[in-house]
């Protein structure tokens, strides 16, 4: 029975060798020139492997899509705080924090603008005027987080805006001239009055001299390159 | 899948892709390549950016930004992706999708059986038209992703392969929504006239991504994106398309169909092939390509800059001009070789000349007709007859 099922065996290799001779023989007579001239891809590849590889790259995008969309909803800046202009203008009603004035020297009014209540700065060339809040007042963001204010604004002449934080022992001159902070340099508008929206830039707490979390004051100056009118209609702070 | 493409028509047979040889992708490559770096050579980027919505897009890719720029994605966000500079990384994206239209638009030749060479010699009436150098000038647009996957809808579309249609569709779709345009020319390509419903199921198959995802850009990502809160401070309506469709319509109405700007971007110099292309060509590829050529020249209808978007119809004029160099080369290659000599001509000396396009195409056709037919050689025949002989 070994004897038989080892010569059926033999024969079966016997059977198989010729064939698979003949195939590595055809192979190698398989020039570059044949290869050349041979098909990329059979219609039954085509029509398999392809067309699921296909089909996997139009569902990959529709998951880029998801994600992009989710990581623009979750990535999108958050309004902190809209009330600022108010706080200043009518502090009893958001608990009296502290406000003051830079440059008392310099007035600047509550006017009235597009049927909104704005705070209006009237400067010479080269004056400078502002105001500071408390920074408890203020919804600020963390500490890990970027930080940047949005305006509303209406303004003739060439406004230079500088804001940033302070602590109480600033003194009036530092805060006006040697504190790291933002500075944002408004287009020169030498005709009419017009309005103007500023998309915020995002700011770390290193770009200010004292970060926002350890400071004790929110300060917002504005400086006159030449005659300027300034008012100042809504100021968003925002969170990225 | 079978049964969604049961009723469907199949613009050519199914082995039709083992037309395609490994010699034809390695020549198709060089010489899409070597006219890839040529023109690019040619054309350095510009020094005035005159679209800045895609690489502001590139820096901050999650971040809104006006219709319809803010509806393009996926450029700028394989830009965002790259770790070169803007610059640098718009242009690679617009070298290598130039590189694969090339390459893409020799296999769907191939796949209709035009000769490798004639496809090849067509290659330069792409790569030197006034838009593609405008474009590869100016690499900051999303058009050329979108030519290569205008390209791989006709190879999917023309063999009926549902994964490939789709692929290239919604890959289109996300790179620039309006796109879109290309699902008649799909529908035209697979429509059986015996059942005029049914055929279109694989069309719905094939584009139901492609417009989810046109929805989604243009409905649902502006109200999930920055664009609320950049809103409330500008004031600006950004969520809308700042172009009134229905105006610009009354403005324009049909006749802008017929205005010179428009034609000029349409290759002039292969119209005569091209006719010949309609004449000569199979039934179903002429129409498929004349489909084509209506779907991109509707949007200009609605379009208020339309400078560079008829160009949008080249691979329809190119197929047809490939159907009419394969006429004119059975009835004799120098034929058709002189007749490409004038198209290259054409193109470097009057490459938005209408008139000259015109005159060559009439003396085109009035030497095809006046030729005599018994030059001709068909070899096809000769071969079919040899591989019979064999088996």
């Amino acid at each position: 029975m070994s004897k038989k099922s080892k010569s059926s065996k033999r024969k079966q290799k016997d059977t198989t060798s010729p064939t698979t001779k003949l195939e590595k023989a055809v192979r190698k007579k398989r020039t570059w020139y044949e290869t050349f001239q041979s098909p990329v891809l059979s219609s039954h590849h085509y029509y398999g492997f392809v067309s699921w590889a296909g089909y996997g790259i139009g569902v990959l995008i529709l998951l880029v899509l998801i994600a992009h969309h989710a990581a623009g909803y979750l990535l999108r800046p958050t309004v902190l705080d809209e009330s600022l202009i108010q706080k200043v203008l009518h502090p009893e009603n958001y608990g009296n924090p502290k406000i003051g004035k830079i440059n008392p020297t310099i007035k600047f009014y509550r006017g009235l603008s597009e049927d909104t209540e704005t705070l209006l700065f009237q400067l010479k060339e080269g004056e400078i005027a502002g105001f500071y809040i408390e920074s408890g007042a203020l919804n600020l963001p963390p500490r890990n987080r970027s930080f940047g204010i949005a305006m509303i604004t209406y303004y003739q002449g060439e406004p230079l805006i500088r804001y940033g934080f302070a602590k109480k022992n600033h003194s009036m001159k530092q805060i006006l001239r040697e504190l790291r902070c933002v500075s944002l340099e408004m287009y020169p508008n030498l005709d009419e009055m017009r309005g103007m929206s500023t998309i915020p830039a995002y700011n770390s707490p290193t770009n200010f001299a004292v970060p926002w979390d350890q400071s004790d004051y929110f300060y917002f100056v504005i400086a006159a390159k030449s005659q300027t009118t300034f008012h100042l209609e809504k100021v968003i702070f925002l969170m990225e | 899948m079978t049964v969604l493409t049961k009723y469907s028509n199949l613009p050519l047979p199914t082995n039709a892709v083992e037309r395609i040889r490994w010699g034809d992708i390695l020549i198709a490559s060089l010489a899409a390549l070597i006219l890839s770096l040529v023109c690019f050579w040619m054309n350095p980027l510009s020094d005035h950016n005159p679209i800045t919505q895609y690489s502001s897009m590139a820096d901050k890719p999650f971040s809104f930004r006006e219709l319809p720029y803010g509806g393009r994605l996926l450029t700028p966000l394989l830009a965002y992706c790259m770790p070169f500079g803007t610059d640098t990384e718009f242009r690679l994206i617009a070298f290598g999708s130039y590189f694969f239209t090339g390459l893409f638009l020799v296999l769907v030749m191939r796949l209709i059986d035009i000769p490798l060479y004639w496809a090849v010699a067509l290659l330069p009436c792409f790569y030197f038209a006034p838009s593609a150098r405008f474009i590869m000038a100016n690499a900051w647009y999303t058009d050329p992703l979108n030519y290569w996957m205008m390209i791989c809808v006709f190879f999917g579309a023309l063999t009926r392969n549902l994964g490939v249609t789709l692929a290239a569709v919604t890959v289109g779709a996300f790179n620039r929504p309006e796109s879109l345009f290309l699902v008649p020319v799909i529908a035209a390509a697979w429509w059986n006239v015996k059942y005029p419903v049914r055929s279109l199921l694989p069309v719905l198959w094939c584009c139901a991504p492609g417009i989810l995802i046109f929805v989604s850009i243009w409905f649902v990502w502006p109200y999930v994106s920055d664009f609320l809160v950049i809103a409330i401070i500008t004031g600006d309506p950004l969520g809308t398309s700042p172009v009134q469709i229905g105006k610009v319509f009354q403005k324009h109405g049909f006749s802008v169909l017929l205005s010179y700007e428009i034609w000029r971007e349409i290759i002039p110099g292969a119209w005569g092939l091209a006719i010949i292309g309609i004449l000569k060509g199979p039934r179903r590829i002429t129409l498929f390509s004349l489909a084509h050529i209506g779907c991109s020249l509707l949007p200009m209808l609605i379009a208020v800059d339309f400078f560079r978007l008829p160009f949008f119809a080249f691979p329809g004029v190119l197929l047809l001009a490939g159907l009419g160099v394969s006429a004119l080369n059975q009835r004799h290659p120098i034929l058709a070789g002189a007749a490409v000599l004038v198209t290259w001509i054409l193109l470097f000396f009057f490459p938005h000349g209408i008139l000259a396009g015109i005159i060559a195409a009439f003396v085109l056709l009035l030497v095809y007709f006046l030729f005599p037919k018994t030059i001709a050689r068909d070899t096809s025949i000769e071969l079919d007859a040899a591989g019979d002989q064999f088996s």
